[in-house]
């Protein structure tokens, strides 16, 4: 609570040296982690030789493609944002603030979608929605024809503006709606009820009294939404390709793999630009946070009345629930679909369906070592992250003070870069000398770590938070050691936490397409890496099976992670003190 | 109140001692002082209740006895034991201690069973200390009525029966002094009496010293052995809850405690054993005048509700008491009493007739009263 050093008398602790050397080493590991690749394509952008030279930047932003890909990617940004942000916020409402939730399900329901790789959505959205195999396209391009509209088929088709929009849309709504949420969990009802006492209409209440009140989660959601609109690679790469629109992560991707040399430069300059661009976005939005203030949040722990929607609450049931149909239900049918058929075809042949094509991939060997490693990785990056994230919150929340917000902020770093420009940053880093890392396990372990370090330190620290101070304290007033009170109290009660920590980031690394393209290869196959040779190469019903390989994991690793984790105690006594 | 009775016994060693402590907090450039060179001594079986408002120093206090606060000047010894001395740059820990402590929100731990939570001093300790740990478990539990649910986790337990878990880990491992932080402020006022009583028994039965905390004046009354009245990070006044509120040394402590009509006044005399006050609405003879006591004095004029006495208007004078004309602003009937308030010239003041209620008629408002100020009632507070 207070500094020791305040007083200049040091508790006579017993030494644990050992212990406090392991922490530091450990901290000093993920922060090399985070800020050597940084510093490394930072150096190399900037001061190339270690004097200032922009030749580089001349070449690299005199390309000719460059300014198609920087384009597209700022229109998908803008309208992501634009559609997104309002989507997520107004479900986030829908559930937390009006009687459309029912149950403790639908306030599941938005967040579904998170739990199923964004590349095994685009897979089988592509399978739903190609204008020719799509099994979408046959019925919708039939509704049209029936209402006396004649539109061409590829009009429809998912690899196009419309398409793409739509997935980054579907990607980036729960993002928001998890934010917002927990905006208006925390957010003082009466507010609203004194806006509804003096007569506003329910959509007036929302807009004019729930937005403004929550209105840095609005605009820390949108800058989430910006930053992931920028860097994500797998929506862009399995279908904007095909529909010619080219956009940064897959430039960045081709400078990288699909010329030779490798223009490594480049990338690294483009990396810098988006750095540089984002952190503009977060002063921005920091500015904009703190000169209009934080809405009073109130510590009453009463349960707000639910605003009544009236003849509204079915229509707003109907469009969460349509909601989690597009995400995940539509794309997951479609892929154990066409993963059971021989070929991909938009009409299902009963007597073919066979479970032929997840053998086929099997028995492949590069195909069995990047499913083995993958699944190596993800268990091994996701455990050692969660238990650094874990013991740094601790080790923060007791040292308490400045030092524990510089952990907080630092380990927050890499949530603001695109991972595919951190990617390019280990791989300059680590790729060559003198590490020569390039092609190992290694450095994909190194990346996943320093990219999922935040998601993993806001799972710990939220359960740090909840464990209250006086229950460490009692602990200790009680004969335990620092030793003794870690096991036997802080653990114990930020497991959970941390285990719905774990599921989420398995899920991640499972399914991550960004830092594989980049970093994974034919000697370090990973999935993310053997889904894009899949595709590269039509053979879409094993994508498919891989796709559906990657859902059906995700979803059973979390509900066991969830059901492990679950706390035997109410979660109300945890908060005992407040 | 029998309060007082207990603290007449001599101390046989101090539980607590401690001298010159001060904690200044020093957050983005601003001080603000916690404790204030306090002395306190804690005897062996006393409770001693740190009573204040929030912000007066007596939770810093408390937690610095604990060692869960380092103070940075002072010393604090704790059986005898040295466990934190500035001069001597030496501070335990708190597990080294040997404390019990029951915190504000009970601080029992949400993942173990009542079992659990109450062995774990005994588990904290050295195997060959611990002894036989579900005999102590369950004598400690019998003793405190919540025999029965060992198995249970706290969550199961009404606020009532987790409090008592939470008093069963902190008596368990015999600990030299028990730290109480505003233990009762989270339950509802029936139960809150209820454990109180609780208390009181289990302190007469197992002796323990203690340091309480609280902000409510009446647990305080009702707990204390000693009192120490706390602002700002100073004691204001010690002693036991009789004295303290009979005899308090300031309007502030007096105000404390319990009710009090005060009006500002000045000392016209001061004989050895009676002294005079003026004010606004006349001169009254105050008995029992200190050494400190000087005619010229500013201060305070105050008497306790309950010792306001009131006579009809022009009712013969058998007491020799001085008497003020007033008229009754308003009666309130309260039950257990009645709340009279009486305008005087160019005053107010607030009587408790405790009789009233059962025997005479009270006064009505808008009548005309006699308001009796006896001597031995009313007290000098300086300013």
């Amino acid at each position: 609570m207070t500094d020791a050093a305040v007083s200049g008398v040091k508790v006579e602790t017993p030494r644990y040296r050992a212990v406090s050397i392991i922490v530091v080493l450990l901290a000093l590991f993920v922060f090399a982690a985070i800020f050597f690749p940084l510093g490394v394509i930072l150096q190399r952008a900037l001061l190339p030789n270690w004097k200032p030279d922009f030749a580089l930047w001349a070449t690299t932003l005199a390309q000719p493609e460059l300014l198609t890909a920087v384009r597209n990617t700022l229109i998908i940004a803008f309208v992501n944002t634009v559609i997104s942000v309002p989507l997520g916020i107004f479900f986030a409402w829908l559930v937390e603030r009006t009687d459309a939730r029912w149950g403790a399900l639908s306030r599941l329901l938005p967040v579904i979608p998170l739990l199923l790789p964004p590349v095994a959505m685009t897979i089988g959205w592509l399978f739903l929605a190609d204008p020719r195999a799509g099994f979408l396209a046959a019925p919708m391009q039939g509704f049209f024809r029936s209402i006396g509209l004649s539109i061409d088929p590829s009009s429809l088709a998912v690899q196009s503006w419309g398409g793409l929009i739509l997935l980054y849309v579907l990607f980036s709504v729960p993002h928001v709606y998890v934010v917002a949420a927990a905006a208006f969990g925390s957010l003082d009802p009466s507010l609203e009820e004194a806006a509804r006492i003096f007569g506003k209409g329910r959509l007036k209440c929302f807009l004019s009294i729930s937005v403004p009140a929550i209105r840095h989660a609005v605009g820390s959601s949108a800058l989430l939404t910006i930053i992931s609109s920028f860097g994500l690679y797998s929506i862009p790469a399995l279908l904007g390709t095909a529909a010619r629109i080219d956009v940064l992560s897959v430039y960045i991707y081709r400078l990288l793999h699909a010329t030779y040399p490798p223009k490594i430069g480049q990338a690294v300059v483009l990396g810098v630009v988006m750095i540089f661009v984002i952190g503009l976005l977060w002063l921005a939005q920091r500015r904009i946070a703190s000169s209009t203030g934080h809405a009073q949040i109130g510590g009453m722990g009463i349960r707000p009345n639910l605003i009544s929607l009236g003849g509204w609450r079915w229509p707003a049931r109907i469009l969460l629930l349509l909601y989690v149909l597009l995400t995940s239900v539509l794309p997951l049918v479609a892929l154990f679909i066409v993963s059971l058929q021989p070929f991909w075809r938009s009409t299902i042949v009963f007597d073919q369906l066979s479970f032929a094509n997840f053998f086929e991939f099997w028995s492949d060997r590069q195909s069995r070592a990047a499913i083995v490693n993958s699944a190596w990785l993800a268990v091994l990056t996701t455990t050692v992250v969660v238990l650094i994230a874990g013991i740094l919150s601790i080790v923060g929340k007791n040292v308490g003070g400045a030092r524990e917000k510089w952990l907080g902020v630092l380990t927050k770093v890499p949530s603001a870069i695109p991972h595919i420009v951190f990617a390019v940053g280990v791989l300059v880093a680590f790729g060559f000398a003198p590490f020569f890392l390039n092609g190992t396990w290694l450095i994909i372990f190194i990346c996943y770590l320093a990219v999922y370090i935040p998601q993993a330190s806001i799972a710990a620290e939220s359960a740090v938070q909840q464990v209250g101070n006086q229950l460490v304290e009692a602990s200790r007033i009680f004969g335990a050691r620092p030793g003794r009170t870690f096991w036997t109290v802080q653990l114990p009660l930020i497991l959970p936490g941390l285990a719905a920590g774990w599921a989420l980031i398995f899920t991640l690394v499972v399914g991550e397409l960004n830092a594989a393209a980049i970093l994974a290869g034919p000697r370090n196959p990973v999935i993310g890496y053997l889904i894009l040779a899949l595709f590269d190469n039509g053979t879409y019903s094993q994508l498919a099976a891989l796709g559906s390989i990657i859902g059906l994991v995700s979803g059973v690793t979390v509900s066991i992670a969830l059901i492990l984790g679950r706390p035997r105690f109410s979660s109300k006594a945890v908060r005992a003190d407040d | 109140m029998t309060n007082s009775s207990n603290a007449a016994g001599a101390p046989k060693r101090t539980a607590v001692q401690i001298r010159g402590l001060r904690k200044v907090y020093r957050t983005r450039g601003r001080s603000v002082v916690g404790v204030d060179h306090v002395d306190l001594d804690v005897g062996a079986g006393e409770l001693v209740v740190l009573l204040g408002p929030s912000g007066c120093g007596k939770t810093t206090l408390l937690r610095s006895v604990a060692g869960l606060e380092t103070p940075d000047l002072g010393e604090i010894s704790i059986d005898g034991k040295l466990v934190f001395s500035s001069s001597q740059k030496k501070a335990l820990p708190p597990e080294d201690r040997h404390l019990g402590m029951m915190f504000q929100s009970y601080a029992l731990w949400p993942h173990m069973t009542v079992f659990q939570n109450v062995s774990y001093p005994l588990t904290s300790l050295e195997p060959s200390a611990r002894g036989d740990i579900k005999a102590r478990v369950h004598d400690v539990l019998t003793k405190l009525g919540v025999a029965g649910f060992e198995e249970r986790f706290p969550s199961e337990l009404s606020g009532g029966q987790q409090q008592r878990v939470a008093l069963a880990r902190a008596l368990i491992g015999k600990p030299s002094v028990i730290l109480f932080d505003e233990p009762l402020s989270n339950v509802d006022a029936k139960v809150r009496r209820r454990l109180r009583q609780q208390l009181r028994d289990l302190k007469q039965e197992t002796k323990f010293s203690g340091i309480y905390v609280t902000h409510d004046q009446e647990e305080a009354m009702e707990l204390a052995d000693t009192l120490a009245v706390m602002d700002a990070g100073n004691i204001r006044q010690l002693g036991t809850g009789r004295e303290v509120y009979e005899r308090p040394n300031s309007l502030y402590v007096a105000g404390f405690v319990g009710e009090v009509n005060f009006w500002p006044a000045e000392l016209v005399g001061v004989g050895p054993h009676v002294a005079h006050a003026r004010t606004d609405f006349g001169t009254f003879e105050i008995i029992g005048a200190t050494a400190s006591m000087q005619v010229g004095q500013k201060g305070h004029l105050a008497i306790r509700p309950e010792r306001v006495n009131i006579g009809a208007p022009g009712a013969p004078v058998a007491d020799p008491a001085p008497r003020v004309r007033g008229k009754v602003r308003e009666v309130v009937f309260l039950g257990a009493r009645c709340e009279v308030r009486i305008e005087l010239p160019g005053a107010e003041v607030m009587a408790w007739l405790f009789e009233a209620v059962s025997h005479r008629s009270p006064p009505v408002a808008g009548g005309a009263v006699d308001v009796i100020f006896e001597p031995g009632s009313l007290q000098w507070l300086p300013a």
